[in-house]
């Protein structure tokens, strides 16, 4: 079996508040952004003058303007997740990476952020888009256990808002800069066990959601938005017909996209709000990172007998879950 | 594990060195030794002639609006050839598996656009594990449970370097570089051409990269290993091989790291190996990262008889090193 060890996490530190996107003019106001998407601030790692003065019309200048790349960020949270396990970087014998944005497509960012830790592990990205969690979870259970290493880390990082288009009303108030790490072992036992996963995708709806290379997120929001809800529901109706699931004991973390479609998933499978964890309403769509980072800001809130059901979707069109037993 | 199908693509546009000194493009006397050492000799590129004469590729935004081929087409056509050399509808493959490291999109992932343009509803995701992409992936495969293995596993490197090359700066970037894509159909279940005796790759201990991909693509010739450390490399793993399961010398097909053709041949002769044994994709294709292992096997693939061996070395990319013995049944 595998278990989680310990979580990192590290967030971009500019806030950008509905009222900002607001008083960009671009055809949207604080009220409807919240009770659209539910989300009332998020973090970047743009200044606040740069996207008000350039709307970051040329994303290649967001990248030289940043406070933190991708790879900053997933250094400091894997540095908080060995940290929490009380393991070095030397302890890690493989390094897996996602990251929707990178700065650079060669080195691998996993390579980048081995390097950055000074890991001599074996470091290869492992990539799909929001549904990371469960990919990188369903990924390292497709291994015997006796060929992993003791110590895995795994990390999601995206700094989105380096992609959007900040004269679009709806891209601007969604997306959030994060990442997040954790350690998965299949030698040591720690707080969360790993009872199963799952992971696939409909490749033929690629074209839905998209990142530039070079340029901006883009996406069909309402075919999405559609999708996501009718998935997430699948996905948790799949976990509570194999595992002995009780709302009332266990938890359930989405996909960070906003925080109304999680309350249609919450609403339609009676998932109670104390049950319900979520960071989407003050940190924006964290992209892959969203759903780890959740826990790992929960962590010291999960009791020992709970079941932690992580269901999550995004680009490609993909999904997954997990679903993980707490000591 | 058996490797039912092997596939490659080319864009047919061909950079000769001739055309890139019409550039103005000259190369020092370390750059030409260094380029002795690839033996690359030619490169082939999605790019037209033309755009490159007239624009030098300084916006490499604009060469994905001129090229002929994205990464994406190109993986697809070679996904296509591994498939009917497997002789397996893409309805068949559990998984698809992509690496690339010039992607049009960083998401979705390579994998989700390949899949999709050959229209299946199935896993994917990318795994970039840099120049050692196949290599990489027949030893991951072989380390994964058999049950959660699907019957066939689709896997797909899939570059345009040249695209990302500046023609009026970095000379030895275009003399290195071309545009390629490669595909190998994995099956734990089914039985095929090549069967895996043996795979060993390993990180190497210290990291240089050797290129980098941001804007423009970087190519450092000081962070390749050393002539005689590549010969090294490969002379341990023939004698690893060799003690180890017994190699036919005189009947083996040799697929050594495409980046170094030049050193490939000189090994060879120690080797014992005649030219006719060595694969040498890169010469006259050009380097295409992670893809040209798999362009060298592809290209063979029709020439392995039974009972043959397919002996696989990776080295030199600064990050991985190994070798991979297949029998061909």
């Amino acid at each position: 079996m595998l278990h989680i060890l310990g979580m990192g996490t590290c967030h971009a530190e500019t806030v950008i508040t509905n009222t900002f996107l607001e008083d960009l003019d671009v055809g949207t106001n604080a009220q409807w952004i919240e009770e659209k998407i539910g989300i009332i601030e998020r973090v970047s790692t743009l200044p606040l003058d740069y996207i008000r003065t350039t709307r970051n019309q040329d994303p290649r200048m967001a990248l030289e303007l940043a406070s933190m790349t991708p790879t900053d960020m997933a250094v400091k949270a894997a540095e908080a997740a060995l940290q929490q396990v009380g393991i070095s970087a030397h302890d890690v014998g493989m390094v897996i990476v996602n990251s929707c944005a990178p700065a650079q497509t060669i080195p691998g960012e996993a390579v980048r952020i081995a390097e950055r830790l000074g890991a001599s592990a074996v470091a290869f990205d492992v990539v799909t888009a929001c549904p990371a969690f469960a990919l990188h979870i369903d990924f390292l259970r497709n291994y015997e256990e006796s060929k992993l290493p003791e110590f895995i880390l795994c990390i999601s990082t995206a700094a989105l808002t380096q992609h959007v288009n900040y004269n679009d009303r709806s891209d601007g108030a969604i997306w959030g800069d994060a990442a997040a790490a954790w350690i998965v072992s299949p030698a040591h036992k720690g707080k969360l066990e790993i009872l199963d996963s799952f992971f696939t995708a409909d490749p033929t709806r690629c074209g839905a959601v998209v990142v530039d290379t070079f340029g901006f997120f883009k996406q069909d929001g309402r075919a999405v938005r559609d999708f996501s809800v009718r998935q997430t529901v699948r996905l948790i109706k799949a976990i509570e017909d194999s595992h002995s699931i009780d709302w009332n004991r266990d938890i359930f973390i989405g996909h960070q996209a906003n925080r109304t479609m999680l309350e249609q998933v919450t609403n339609n499978r009676e998932i109670p709000p104390s049950n319900h964890w979520h960071n989407v309403t003050y940190l924006g769509n964290q992209a892959g990172a969203g759903s780890a980072a959740t826990l790992c800001a929960h962590w010291e809130k999960i009791v020992p007998g709970q079941n932690i059901v992580v269901a999550v979707v995004g680009a490609g069109l993909s999904w997954g879950s997990i679903v993980m037993r707490a000591h | 594990m058996y490797i039912v199908g092997a596939g490659a693509a080319y864009p047919d546009i061909e950079l000769t060195d001739e055309f890139l000194q019409s550039l103005g493009l000259q190369l020092t006397e370390y750059e030409r030794s260094v380029l002795s050492r690839l033996g690359i000799q030619s490169r082939h590129t999605t790019l037209p002639q033309d755009y490159i004469v007239s624009t030098k590729n300084v916006d490499v935004l604009q060469a994905r609006t001129q090229a002929k081929l994205s990464p994406t087409e190109l993986g697809v056509q070679a996904a296509q050839q591994a498939l009917s050399r497997a002789g397996i509808t893409i309805e068949q493959v559990g998984l698809v598996i992509a690496d690339s490291a010039t992607p049009y999109q960083t998401c979705p992932a390579e994998a989700h656009r390949i899949a999709g343009a050959l229209g299946v509803k199935v896993a994917s995701y990318d795994i970039v594990g840099g120049s050692g992409a196949i290599p990489l992936y027949i030893e991951m495969l072989s380390t994964w449970k058999p049950e959660r293995i699907p019957e066939y596993v689709l896997c797909v490197s899939t570059n345009t370097p040249s695209q990302q090359v500046s023609f009026s700066s970095s000379s030895l970037s275009a003399y290195v570089f071309g545009d390629a894509a490669s595909a190998v159909v994995l099956s734990p279940r089914h039985p095929g051409k090549l069967r895996v005796v043996d795979s060993y790759l390993r990180k190497q201990s210290s990291y240089k990269p050797v290129v980098s991909v941001d804007h423009h693509i970087s190519f450092s010739p000081e962070h390749l290993l050393p002539q005689e450390e590549v010969v090294t490399l490969i002379e341990q793993g023939f004698k690893r091989l060799s003690e180890k399961f017994g190699l036919s010398m005189g009947e083996l097909v040799f697929i050594g790291p495409q980046l170094f053709c030049g050193d490939l041949s000189a090994c060879a002769t120690r080797l014992g190996l005649s030219s006719s044994q060595l694969a040498l994709d890169t010469a006259n294709k050009g380097y295409a990262l992670g893809a040209s292992t798999g362009t060298a096997l592809a290209s063979r693939w029709d020439h392995i008889g039974v009972g043959q061996q397919v002996v696989v070395i990776h080295a030199g990319d600064g990050l991985w090193s190994g070798n991979i013995l297949l029998a061909s049944e």
